[in-house]
């Protein structure tokens, strides 16, 4: 069945978790400001950690609370602990620092989400009533870079019909909105999220409804599998492209030495 | 020739874990410094849990971990003010968790601009600070912590409320017997948190002497007329981690985890009382806490030097 079909990722050489892993690394540019960190690190670390070796060394890589252009260590199962045993950074990145880009942005945040919408809003807080809620979140991460970051990744590890709803039940961090000119007549300036990358495929917003679209699949998934396991209808292109795969580079870097203790391996999430 | 003149010397801040906790009483509010579990005064924590002090508001940084959650398992918290509880990787808080589900305390939702800008507010000495970046989500219509308004200039703004805790609690690598503090890693939100707070009470793993600060004063990140009470507290921070020096201990903090589910899962509350009893209300001092928690030996192990 889907499930069954979905899984087989892992033949392929790579899993589903390296993909999205590489699709966001490509998307780093050298004159981007990235700040990564908090409870869901790994995805977003790794993918800066990848961009700058690989693609774009000129990237600033900002740690919350911590280091600017901290070291390139391995990942390790907690986001919070990889480079502060190391002395090597540019420079200590502040508690006041935090809030001066909070309030006046950076080029980049990865968002993930408890939901997402087809507006490309994630809930990180609660299913349910927010007063009587059925789940409660992780809590806040720091939703201002939804309103301030240049530009938002959302990267769901579930893609299923919970994660990917029609509409999210408490807005965290802002998408789209309500689509159309929605976030721009909420006075939100910059341009929001530009891509989600799921366990099964890479999403864009259309340019006029903002509402999602279907951008790649990942290559061993269907378009059966997209429609079964998202909660509203994407809209869909013409042709459908498949996701570039991890090029032989990425692998061995990511393997090698951005995670050799084979936390992508075994992360917990997809369907 | 001259004459010796008698000069009074400097008056050292160093007190007893049992003298700095002495200031802290019911019904106060305090602020516990450190981020997630970095850089947690948490023996200092432990000793306000031993008091059994009561209706305590606690704010930390945007993300806590074993300083509330032990708070509330000891029922010393009223109200909180943080954004997250938790201990990443290795599981939720399980006591934050209970309490928030079942309504028990108020806990009170911020993120970075919220509760930094509260702080800003405190250092600045405004009643509140003009924030921008969380307009459009719906944390600011569940939040206590922040309001729209329409500045004088006709800005739509959102304005959060000072926080002044009563007392800093933080947690450092060195000082000097003066509370002159010294960091050898990130400071994260500690600095903002300690300039908002009324006093500061600051445990350190490290006693080093003024001669060695005065001789590098860019070192010292609070600077000792700021502060109140120095603690000399060797892995003060254990079982959370102290930057440069030593990493959190994932195995004891695991099982706090697991005390604390069992015993809110099962009814049975022995694992968790067990926990607090052995931990928190029986050693006698820092070095009776540390051969509870594997001896020196065990600490050894934490630390991991590039």
């Amino acid at each position: 069945m889907t499930t069954q079909q979905v899984r087989k990722d892992s033949d392929k050489g790579y899993t589903w978790a390296e993909q999205m892993v590489v699709v966001l690394a490509r998307e780093l540019r050298s004159d981007d400001v990235v700040i990564v960190g908090g409870a869901r690190h790994d995805i977003p670390f790794g993918a800066a950690m990848l961009a700058k070796m690989l693609y774009v060394p000129d990237m600033t890589l900002l740690t919350t609370g911590q280091f600017v252009n901290p070291p390139m260590l391995p990942l390790e199962y907690s986001g919070h602990t990889t480079v502060l045993f190391s002395k090597e950074a540019d420079a200590l990145f502040g508690g006041y620092e935090v809030f001066e880009i909070s309030e006046t942005g950076l080029s980049v945040f990865f968002y993930g989400g408890l939901q997402i919408d087809k507006y490309g809003n994630s809930n990180m807080h609660f299913i349910g009533d927010p007063k009587n809620p059925t789940v409660r979140g992780p809590g806040l991460v720091n939703i201002s870079f939804s309103v301030t970051a240049g530009r938002t990744y959302l990267f769901p590890v579930w893609h299923n019909k919970r994660t990917f709803v029609d509409k999210v039940d408490f807005v965290s961090a802002v998408g789209h909105l309500q689509g159309g000119d929605s976030r721009k007549n909420a006075g939100i300036e910059t341009g929001g999220p530009v891509l989600c990358v799921s366990p099964l495929g890479v999403f864009d917003f259309e340019e006029k409804t903002k509402h999602m679209r279907v951008k790649s699949i990942h290559e061993w998934v269907t378009r059966e599998d997209i429609i079964e396991n998202t909660g509203f209808e994407p809209r869909w292109p013409k042709k459908v492209a498949v996701t570039k795969p991890p090029t032989k580079d990425e692998l061995e870097l990511l393997h090698t030495r951005i995670d050799p203790h084979g936390i992508f391996k075994g992360l917990s999430g997809r369907l | 020739m001259p004459t010796e003149i008698a000069q009074p010397t400097r008056r050292s801040k160093l007190v007893s874990v049992e003298e700095a906790v002495k200031v802290i009483h019911d019904d106060m509010y305090i602020a516990i410094a450190g981020h997630l579990f970095s850089n947690k005064p948490s023996h200092l924590v432990r000793q306000i849990a031993k008091k059994r002090v009561k209706n305590l508001t606690v704010s930390t940084s945007p993300y806590a971990s074993y300083d509330i959650d032990l708070l509330i398992g000891a029922g010393c918290i009223k109200k909180t003010i943080c954004g997250n509880v938790g201990f990443e990787y290795m599981g939720l808080a399980p006591n934050y968790r209970n309490v928030c589900q079942k309504g028990l305390i108020e806990a009170a939702l911020g993120d970075e601009a919220t509760i930094i800008g509260a702080y800003m507010a405190s250092v600045e000495g405004i009643p509140y600070h003009p924030i921008t970046s969380i307009r459009g989500s719906d944390v600011l219509k569940m939040t206590t912590l922040a309001k729209e308004y329409i500045g004088p200039y006709g800005d739509k703004l959102i304005a959060v409320k000072a926080l002044s805790p009563e007392i800093c609690i933080i947690h450092a690598q060195e000082s000097d017997e003066y509370g002159n503090i010294r960091f050898k890693g990130p400071i994260y939100f500690d600095i903002i948190m300690a300039k908002a707070s009324k006093k500061i009470i600051v445990s350190v793993d490290e006693l080093v002497s003024n001669q060695k600060v005065r001789s590098e004063p860019w070192r010292t990140s609070i600077p000792g007329f700021k502060v109140d009470m120095v603690v000399h507290l060797p892995y003060g921070a254990h079982p959370c981690l102290s930057t440069g020096l030593y990493d959190h201990d994932e195995e004891h903090i695991k099982d706090y985890i697991n005390r604390g589910r069992q015993s809110l899962s099962g009814g049975n509350t022995s694992p968790y009382q067990e926990y607090l009893r052995k931990y928190v209300d029986e050693p006698v001092d820092i070095y009776d806490y540390i051969e509870r928690a594997g001896g020196f030996k065990h600490m050894q192990t934490l630390r991991r030097l590039p």
